[in-house]
């Protein structure tokens, strides 16, 4: 294992690599995309309630799980380029944050839309919700962390610092918004979800998640790589600089 | 006294901003030896100077400090080298005395030796002002005190003569040259040319 | 324990001969509190149900004001540098930098919280829950905001990217801290908000050295 992380600590290697798993992870996307929105939008039956909006779930749900997986492995990178100094897991760190943004805001976005016909209103100060808010609010602080700092390799190694500095508050986050919401108001909001799902549902649930999940996989190899693209770029333009001289 | 050489650096390489600026370079620094560390502008004389000391890591290469690889900014305890950088590390709002005081409280000086710096680059007069007050050259002169009374055997030295007018030049020489006499070593990098006796130089290009 | 002394020596001397924000921070948590009663009307009821959380918010947004300055001013003039080549090691001058934040933001505000607290209107009889949180709760403000600020070194440019950074991280002090009073006020006993609150201190304290020396470390290269 190791081993196999050394020899991709070098940057053209881990190139090829991904540039080889690319294509494949994106067909991948598409094909479960496309399957899992045809269950989702025509092969699984109406919540007995909810009618046809429960089909948001199967948008709202996954991207509500990738936002808190995107995090758990930025912070998996950053302690990986924090102690080992492994040098692509900050460049993943950093390629991470964007998508993991978009994921958040797409499950708050839905979650909103989904919440003013079930629950009557577009946005409550609820534990989940808040919490969910405060991760976006995160990844935005890490995005704009990134972007001030001119040099690309330094801007990776802070936005490592910085997820691990935030990976240790978020469980903080969870838990001190459970505390402070059950004061003021009784946990009012019960969703379609857990274990009494059933389970026509539960395929095109799981079907998107792993579409999603292979997304972020592809997207965030076409970050790195477009970056690795980037500082080679300003390498080989250095190099011209220095030959003409 | 073992043959152990105070720093040596072997094969080195070093970057800045992505680029390479300099590779296999070769430094042996003994007792009583200076080094002149000389070349163009971004050759990376600073950065070269950052690397001996650990700011910056070295992309190959070996430093050996005192025959250990442990950089100074990782070393616990007592200083083992005094750093003269482009930035003077003086409290602005302070007054002389207590920037002065400060180090050599740290450094556990002696008060007649920071008295004797002070006298030799005749500062007794401003004690009490603050920095905020001081000119550019009158800083530079001041983070010359706090060299001179640094209780180490090696000076790292980047451009110190910036700022300095002829008088305090000539002065510079004297506490270099003094410094080796009494068994220090120096690696400075520096425009100037300097004529101390046994001074190698290192080219950087 | 000699050459810590000497540093919070003279980290709080700079501060008082006007070299950081000290002095106006403290002044902000002074004027932020008096904004509340002017804002929301005389309504002393409605008062009483946002004195906590208007403590605590002036509290916060005070650190975070003094907080930028914490490492700026010894990075940038090179004597970081010069204390690390000292032999003093970096995680070390970070918590004395931190102590000496705190005793000059943390502690003011702590002593001048039961005042703050007559004049907003909150009970007398709550204001020891007050300062009990207030007493747990400054030392993590100012720790988790040490780490982003060190990396605000690194930024160059700072102040607004840092804040916005420091605000959510911030956030469970906030929520805990005034949640301890509510419920307090309430009937239901704070003393469980100010277990969690006494618990982030311990992990932050030795989380934060690590992460703030790596990006002080960070802004040398």
């Amino acid at each position: 294992m190791i081993k196999v992380l050394n020899y991709y600590a070098n940057p053209g290697r881990f190139r090829r690599l991904s540039e080889k798993m690319y294509p494949w992870s994106l067909g991948l996307t598409i094909i479960f995309l496309l399957l899992g929105l045809w269950f989702a939008l025509f092969n699984s039956p109406p919540d007995y309630q909810q009618g046809e909006t429960v089909r948001i779930m199967y948008v709202h749900v996954p991207s509500a799980w990738m936002s808190l997986f995107i995090y758990s492995a930025m912070t998996i990178f950053s302690i990986f380029s924090l102690i080992w100094k492994h040098p692509m897991a900050d460049l993943l760190c950093k390629s991470s944050a964007p998508i993991g943004a978009c994921f958040t805001l797409i499950a708050l976005v839905t979650g909103s839309i989904w919440g003013k016909p079930t629950w009557g209103t577009w946005w409550v100060w609820d534990a989940r919700l808040t919490s969910v808010f405060i991760l976006f609010l995160i990844y935005m602080g890490l995005i704009g962390l990134v972007r001030a700092i001119d040099d690309q390799v330094k801007s990776a190694r802070a936005c490592a610092i910085l997820t691990l500095m935030c990976a240790i508050i978020i469980p903080f986050i969870k838990f001190s918004v459970d505390y402070w919401n059950t004061l003021h108001q009784p946990a009012s909001i019960i969703r379609a979800g857990g274990p009494s799902i059933h389970h026509e549902m539960l395929i095109p649930l799981f079907l998107m998640a792993v579409s999603f999940m292979i997304f972020y996989f592809s997207f965030v190899l076409l970050n790195a790589q477009t970056e690795l693209y980037q500082r080679r770029l300003k390498a080989i333009f250095i190099k011209n600089v220095e030959d003409k001289k | 006294m073992t043959n152990i050489p105070l720093i040596e650096a072997q094969e080195i390489s070093f970057e800045r901003g992505g680029r390479e600026i300099a590779s296999n370079i070769n430094i042996l620094l003994n007792k009583g030896e200076v080094y002149f560390v000389k070349g163009k502008n971004g050759c990376g004389k600073t950065t070269f100077l950052r690397c001996l000391l650990g700011f910056i890591p070295i992309s190959s290469g070996k430093i050996l400090w005192y025959g250990k690889e442990i950089f100074p900014i990782f070393n616990k305890g007592s200083p083992r080298v005094a750093w003269l950088g482009h930035l003077n590390a003086l409290k602005s709002i302070m007054s002389v005395k207590d920037n002065l005081n400060f180090y050599a409280d740290i450094w556990k000086v002696k008060k007649n030796i920071v008295k004797d710096a002070i006298q030799f680059l005749s500062f007794d007069d401003y004690l009490e002002f603050p920095v905020s007050w001081l000119s550019a050259g009158e800083k530079r002169r001041l983070s010359l005190i706090r060299l001179i009374f640094c209780p180490v055997k090696i000076w790292l030295l980047d451009e110190p003569s910036s700022f300095l007018d002829e008088l305090n030049r000539n002065k510079l020489k004297i506490i270099m040259q003094n410094h080796i006499n009494s068994g220090g070593s120096i690696i400075c990098a520096t425009h100037d040319s300097v004529d101390i006796s046994n001074a190698k130089t290192l080219l950087l290009d | 324990m000699n050459i810590f002394l000497k540093l919070i020596l003279k980290d709080i001397r700079s501060t008082f001969s006007g070299g950081s924000d000290a002095g106006a921070a403290i002044l902000f948590y002074l004027l932020a509190i008096i904004m509340f009663p002017l804002g929301f009307g005389s309504d002393n009821q409605l008062l009483a149900q946002v004195a906590s959380g208007a403590i605590w918010m002036a509290a916060l947004f005070s650190s975070m004001l003094s907080l930028d300055r914490v490492f700026r001013s010894d990075y940038e003039d090179g004597t970081l540098e010069q204390m690390v080549l000292s032999g003093i090691s970096l995680e070390f001058i970070i918590i004395t930098k931190c102590f000496s934040h705190w005793l000059t933001n943390g502690l003011p505000i702590i002593i001048l919280s039961p005042i703050m607290a007559i004049i907003i209107g909150l009970d007398i009889q709550y204001c020891w829950i007050l300062i009990m949180a207030l007493l747990l709760g400054t030392p993590s403000l100012t720790l988790i905001g040490a780490a982003p600020a060190a990396l605000s070194c690194t930024v160059g440019k700072g102040g607004v990217i840092i804040t916005m950074v420091v605000l959510p991280l911030m956030l469970p002090i906030l929520i805990l801290g005034s949640g301890a009073i509510t419920a307090e006020i309430k009937g239901m006993g704070g003393i469980g908000h100010l277990y969690v609150l006494a618990a982030i201190f311990p992990i932050a304290s030795v989380i934060v050295p690590f992460l703030a020396s790596k990006a002080i470390r960070l802004g040398w290269e």
